[in-house]
């Protein structure tokens, strides 16, 4: 589609240019809420963000690379010879790429941590927020793998050709369903509700299980319409296909064991 | 904490556009954000103005956001790392 545009000359892609807009808006939006709903420090904010974003690129490249460690694995086996730069190039291939899943745990991860060491925050006001920015944030992401061709769907009659793409040439001259724009949609039909729920104080520090069951159905069913092969398939479903089952099933779990745990306390009392 | 976030701002700012060097500027941007808010803090905690922490941050801010756009245009682009597969495996 179109993975760059120029300004001043200088080539820009989209993606990276729709990731850090995103990324903006999301750290606006959490600054905003979290000072309204909670009054939390704007400093105390910005070090979370930094702090959640560290989490995001750790976890995202780190489980891109877990799906890649076989092909990592046959490319050191095939070399023949020590060559630096080849190596680096395995390395740069293995754990180059960005996985959604793993940005989302390794940020959850970030969260957890920081707020276990800081004094002014409260783990479940930072959920709620998280909860309500993380699905505007992987919308504008979606549009970015849109206009720059990754993540995109089968083949199919109705939907968008690509022409010209230089970087994946299997791309072009194929229409193929926009399975990254119907993503963007729903990602933000989750933050519609998401934000309706936080906004009336409902489901309060349970916001996030309400995104993570609603964002793992949507991926699961739409994983079915993917059409890259790049990303690791283990028996009938794709990575992110388990990911979203163990999700659920954890979600779901913890909410019978917190239902069970406060039955009882009732009982004791 | 909060001069060294400022200096870090201007530095980040005034240098993002240099080519290959804004992965540097996004570290300093980041360390400079850091620096900027805990000196905010440290600032307010003492009762004390914290105008410099508050220009350190939005330097900081805006010369990361500069140098992050090119970094994840040039430096980490998803496209770039498919083709790189290719080539590697």
């Amino acid at each position: 589609m179109y993975s760059s545009i120029y300004i001043f000359g200088r080539e820009i892609g989209t993606y990276g240019l729709l990731f850090v807009i995103g990324l903006l808006l999301c750290g606006l939006l959490g600054a905003v809420l979290a000072k309204k709903k909670f009054n939390i420090m704007y400093e105390d904010i910005i070090l979370l963000m930094v702090t959640l974003g560290i989490g995001l690129l750790i976890g995202g490249h780190l489980l891109y690379g877990i799906t890649n460690l076989h092909n990592m694995v046959g490319a050191f086996a095939k070399m023949e010879s020590f060559d630096i730069s080849r190596i680096f190039m395995i390395l740069v291939a293995t754990f180059g790429g960005n996985v959604f899943y793993g940005g989302l745990l390794g940020s959850i991860l970030a969260i957890y941590i920081y707020t276990k060491y800081s004094k002014s925050l409260v783990r479940s006001q930072v959920f709620d927020v998280y909860a309500v920015c993380i699905p505007l944030f992987h919308c504008f992401g979606r549009v970015g793998c849109f206009l720059g061709g990754c993540c995109y769907g089968i083949e199919c009659s109705i939907g968008f050709t690509a022409h010209g793409n230089k970087y994946l040439p299997e791309l072009n001259g194929v229409s193929r369903f926009p399975v990254q724009l119907l993503e963007a949609f729903l990602n933000l039909c989750i933050f519609a509700l998401v934000l309706y729920l936080f906004k009336k104080n409902k489901f309060s520090s349970k916001l996030i299980y309400v995104y993570l069951v609603c964002y793992s159905v949507v991926r699961f069913c739409d994983e079915f319409l993917r059409g890259d092969e790049i990303r690791g398939r283990l028996l009938c479903f794709s990575t992110s296909q388990w990911i979203s089952i163990a999700i659920l099933i954890f979600v779901i779990a913890r909410a019978i064991i917190k239902k069970r745990n406060a039955k009882q306390n009732e009982d004791a009392e | 904490m909060a001069i060294a976030g400022l200096v870090l701002g201007i530095c980040s700012l005034a240098l993002f556009w240099v080519p290959y060097f804004n992965t540097v500027l996004l570290v300093l941007g980041i360390v400079g954000i850091i620096l900027s808010a805990k000196g905010g803090k440290q600032l307010k905690a003492m009762g004390r103005p914290a105008g410099v922490a508050t220009a350190g941050l939005v330097l900081s801010i805006i010369g990361t956001v500069f140098a992050a756009i090119g970094f994840v245009s040039c430096t980490i682009c998803p496209l770039c790392v498919i083709c790189g597969a290719t080539a590697a495996f």
